[in-house]
C-alpha cells in the first residue's frame, strides 16, 4: 500500500467527505424529528421545515462542500478547469 | 451546438431562452383558453409543443461521433447537466408518487423527498467526480476499469438489464397513460406514440440529444409543478409562494378532520401506503438507488470536468428540492378543497370532477366507483344523502392527487394540461435516460468490449442504435402487455441498483483493499437475494419478511434494507481473504481519486 495515509490531497478529501455526510445526517434526523404535523401551535412548523426547508438545507451543504473541495484540489494544483 | 458553446457553469443561455419560450408559449395558450378556446385543443397544444421539441432536439443533435453519442461529448455545463440529471432520476412513479405519498400521510411523503435528496448529497461527495474521472462509457465499464475483470462488466450487465428494463417499461406506462387521457388517444397508440418520440430524441444524438430533451423537460416539470401550486397559493391566500402557505392550509384541515381522507392504488401505481419501517427503509434504499442507477450515474460522465460533476449534482438537488417542496402544497390544497367542495355537501350540490373521476374509476365513495348521485346513497346508506359525506367515505386514486389538482381546486383547464405536461416530461425524461443508459451498455459492455474489441467508429454506432431501437421496442412492447408487473417491479428498482452496484462501486471508490473477487461475490449475493426477494412477492410465492410493528412486511420497494449489507459484508470479507490488490491496481484506484486531466488507462477512451 504506497502512500494510502500519507497523501494530504487524499486525506484532506476524506475528511471533507466524512464531515459533509456526518452534517447531512445530522440535519436530516434532526429536521426529521421536529417534523411531526403536529409540532407548532396550530401551524404544523416542524413538518414545514421538514418537507420544505431540509432538501434546499442539504443542496446548501452540497453547494458549500464542492466550494470546499476545489479549495482542497486548487491548493494541491490540481483543479483542473 | 449551444452546449458545448457555453461556457460557464450554470445551466446557460439555452436553458434560460427555452424557459422563456416556454412560459410565453403557456400564457398565450392561457389566454386563449380565457376566450373560448375548447379544453381538447388546450391539452393538445400544450402537450404537442413540449413533445414537438423534445423529438425536434434528439434530430438536431444528430451525431457520427462515439462520443458525442455515447457522453454527450463530456461537454455540458454543470447547470445544464444537473437540469438533465433531475430530469432523469425524477422516476415517473417517484414524481407522480409524491404527492400521492404526501396526501395518504406526511411520513410518507417525507421518506420520498429525503431519499432523493440524500441520495444526491452522497452521489456530489462520494461518486460522481470519480465516476467522471474513470472516463467508464456505463456504470459496468465503470466497474470494468475499477476492477480490471470482464466478470464485474457482465454480472454489471446483468443488474443493469434488471433495473433499467422495468423502469423503461413503467415509464413508457405512465407517458402512455398520460398522453392517452389528455389527447383522448387510445393506450397502444399511446404507447406507441411514446416510444416513436423516444426514439426520435435518443437515435440520432444518443446522450447528446437526450441531454437537450432533459434540458427542456426539467423546464416542464418545474413550470409545470410550480405554476397550479402558486396560482391556487394566490387566490386563497394573496401570497404566490405556495411553500409557505400550505402549512396554513393544513392547520385549517386538521381541523375537519383530513386524515381520514384517503388515497387507493389503481393499476400499479403506488398509493404510498407504506408505514413505520417500511418508510425507514424505503428512504435508505433509495439513497443507495440514486447513487448508483446506471441512468442517473451516467449522467455524471457528461459533465465538461470532474469539479463539473460534482456540481452538477448539486444542480440536481436544487431542482428536486423545488418539487419536493411543493409536493405537500399539491396534497394540503387538494385536501382543502375536497373538504369544502366534497365533505358535507348536499350530494346534488357535488363538483362535475367528482363524477367524471368516478366514472374513470380514480374516485371511490364508501369503497365504491360512483358515477351518480344515487350510487352515493346506495354506497354510503341514507346518513349521506341527509349529512353529505364524511372525510372517511371519501377516496382518490394516489395520482389524482397531481394530475387531477387543476380540476380538484377549480383552476383553469389550461393548468391541467400543464400538470399532464410536466408528468409526461418526467416520465419521458426517464425514458430516455434508461434507453440510453441500456442501448450504450449493450453498444459498449456487451458489443464492443466482449464480442468485438476491433470494431470500427461506424460499426459501434450501428450496433449501440440497433440496440436503442430494440429496448424501446422490448420496453414499449412490456408497457402494453404487463403494465402492472412493470410499475411493480420498476418502484423497487433503486433497490436493485443499489443491492448489485452500491458496495461495488463505494468500495471501490474508497477502500483500496477491495479485490475483483469481492466485488463480483458482494454484487452476486447483494443482488441475488433482492431480486429474488423482489420477483418472489411480485409472484406471490412468499410472504413479505415480517419485522416488528409492520402490518405488511417488508416492501419489496424497500428490499435494499438488507440486500445492500449482505454485499457489503460479502465484498469486505471476501477482499480480506484474498491476497491485496496488485500495485497496477492500486494505481488505478489513486488515478481515479485524483482529479486531474491524465486519463485512468491508457487504452480507455471514448
Amino acid at each position: 500500500m504506497a502512500d494510502a495515509g500519507y497523501n494530504p490531497r487524499w486525506r484532506e478529501t476524506g475528511i471533507l467527505a466524512g464531515a459533509t455526510m456526518i452534517a447531512a445526517i445530522v440535519v436530516t434526523l434532526l429536521f426529521l424529528a421536529l417534523a411531526d404535523p403536529a409540532n407548532g401551535n396550530g401551524f404544523p412548523a416542524g413538518f414545514v421545515l421538514a418537507a420544505t426547508g431540509l432538501p434546499f438545507v442539504l443542496a446548501g451543504i452540497v453547494f458549500w462542500a464542492v466550494h470546499r473541495q476545489e479549495a482542497i484540489d486548487r491548493r494541491h494544483g490540481l483543479f483542473e478547469d | 451546438m449551444a452546449l458545448s458553446a457555453h461556457r460557464g457553469r450554470g445551466p446557460g443561455k439555452v436553458f434560460g431562452l427555452l424557459a422563456a419560450a416556454f412560459a410565453l408559449s403557456v400564457v398565450v395558450i392561457a389566454l386563449l383558453g380565457e376566450f373560448g378556446l375548447p379544453d381538447r385543443v388546450t391539452a393538445v397544444l400544450v402537450i404537442m409543443i413540449t413533445v414537438v421539441v423534445y423529438a425536434v432536439m434528439g434530430v438536431v443533435a444528430r451525431t457520427l461521433s462515439l462520443s458525442d453519442f455515447y457522453v454527450a461529448g463530456r461537454t455540458v455545463s454543470a447547470g445544464f447537466n444537473g437540469m438533465a440529471t433531475a430530469a432523469a432520476m425524477l422516476a415517473s412513479a417517484g414524481f407522480l408518487g409524491i404527492a400521492g405519498a404526501f396526501y395518504a400521510g406526511e411520513t410518507a411523503g417525507l421518506a420520498l423527498s429525503v431519499g432523493w435528496a440524500g441520495g444526491l448529497t452522497l452521489l456530489a461527495i462520494a461518486v460522481a467526480p470519480y465516476y467522471r474521472k474513470s472516463g467508464a462509457v456505463t456504470l459496468p465499464d465503470f466497474l470494468a476499469v475499477r476492477f480490471g475483470n470482464p466478470l464485474v462488466r457482465i454480472l454489471g450487465i446483468v443488474v443493469l438489464l434488471a433495473c433499467s428494463l422495468p423502469l423503461l417499461a413503467a415509464a413508457i406506462v405512465v407517458a402512455g397513460r398520460v398522453a392517452g387521457a389528455s389527447l383522448h388517444i387510445d393506450p397502444t397508440t399511446a404507447v406507441a406514440a411514446v416510444c416513436m418520440v423516444l426514439l426520435l430524441s435518443s437515435l440520432f444524438g444518443g446522450m447528446r440529444g437526450v441531454t437537450l430533451a432533459a434540458g427542456a423537460q426539467a423546464i416542464v416539470i418545474l413550470i409545470g409543478v410550480v405554476t397550479p401550486a402558486l396560482v391556487y397559493s394566490l387566490q386563497l391566500y394573496g401570497l404566490p409562494i405556495p411553500q409557505l402557505t400550505y402549512g396554513d392550509a393544513m392547520a385549517q384541515n386538521a381541523l375537519a378532520d383530513a386524515a381520514s381522507l384517503t388515497v387507493f392504488s389503481t393499476g400499479g401505481f403506488p398509493d404510498g401506503g407504506l408505514d413505520g419501517f417500511n418508510l425507514f427503509a424505503l428512504a435508505l434504499s433509495i439513497v443507495a438507488g440514486v447513487v448508483c442507477l446506471p441512468h442517473v450515474l451516467a449522467r455524471s460522465g457528461t459533465t465538461r470536468g470532474i469539479a463539473d460533476a460534482r456540481l452538477s449534482a448539486g444542480w440536481a438537488l436544487l431542482v428536486v428540492a423545488v418539487v419536493a417542496s411543493t409536493a405537500p402544497a399539491f396534497a394540503a390544497f387538494a385536501k382543502s378543497a375536497i373538504l369544502a367542495e366534497v365533505v358535507g355537501t348536499e350530494l346534488a350540490d357535488l363538483p362535475a370532477w367528482f363524477f367524471d373521476y368516478g366514472a374513470d374509476g380514480l374516485v371511490r365513495v364508501c369503497g365504491d366507483a360512483i358515477t351518480t348521485v344515487a350510487a352515493i346513497s346506495t354506497a354510503c346508506g341514507a346518513s349521506a344523502v341527509v349529512n353529505g359525506l364524511a372525510p372517511g367515505d371519501v377516496a382518490i386514486a394516489a395520482e389524482v392527487v397531481m394530475l387531477g389538482f387543476a380540476d380538484i381546486t377549480g383552476l383553469p383547464y389550461v393548468l391541467t394540461a400543464l400538470i399532464a405536461a410536466a408528468v409526461l416530461a418526467a416520465a419521458l425524461g426517464t425514458a430516455g435516460a434508461v434507453a440510453m443508459a441500456l442501448g450504450a451498455s449493450a453498444g459498449h459492455d456487451f458489443y464492443t468490449m466482449l464480442v468485438n474489441r476491433r470494431a470500427p467508429a461506424g460499426r459501434r454506432l450501428f450496433i449501440a442504435r440497433l440496440f436503442l431501437i430494440l429496448f424501446v421496442a422490448a420496453g414499449g412492447w412490456l408497457a402494453a402487455s404487463a403494465p402492472e408487473d412493470a410499475l411493480a417491479i420498476a418502484f423497487a428498482a433503486p433497490s436493485l441498483a443499489a443491492a448489485g452496484f452500491f458496495p461495488a462501486v463505494i468500495l471501490g471508490i474508497w477502500w483500496r483493499r477491495t479485490t475483483f473477487r469481492g466485488a463480483a461475490l458482494g454484487m452476486i449475493a447483494g443482488f441475488g437475494v433482492t431480486a429474488a426477494y423482489v420477483l418472489m412477492l411480485r409472484a406471490g410465492s412468499i410472504e413479505p419478511l415480517p419485522i416488528v410493528g409492520l402490518t405488511d412486511g417488508l416492501s419489496a420497494a424497500a428490499a435494499a434494507i438488507f440486500g445492500v449489507p449482505i454485499g457489503l459484508a460479502v465484498t469486505v470479507v471476501v477482499s480480506l481473504l484474498g491476497a491485496a490488490p496488485s500495485d497496477a491496481r492500486i494505481a488505478v484506484v489513486d488515478a481515479i481519486r485524483r482529479p486531474s486531466p491524465d486519463p485512468v488507462l491508457e487504452d480507455h477512451a471514448v
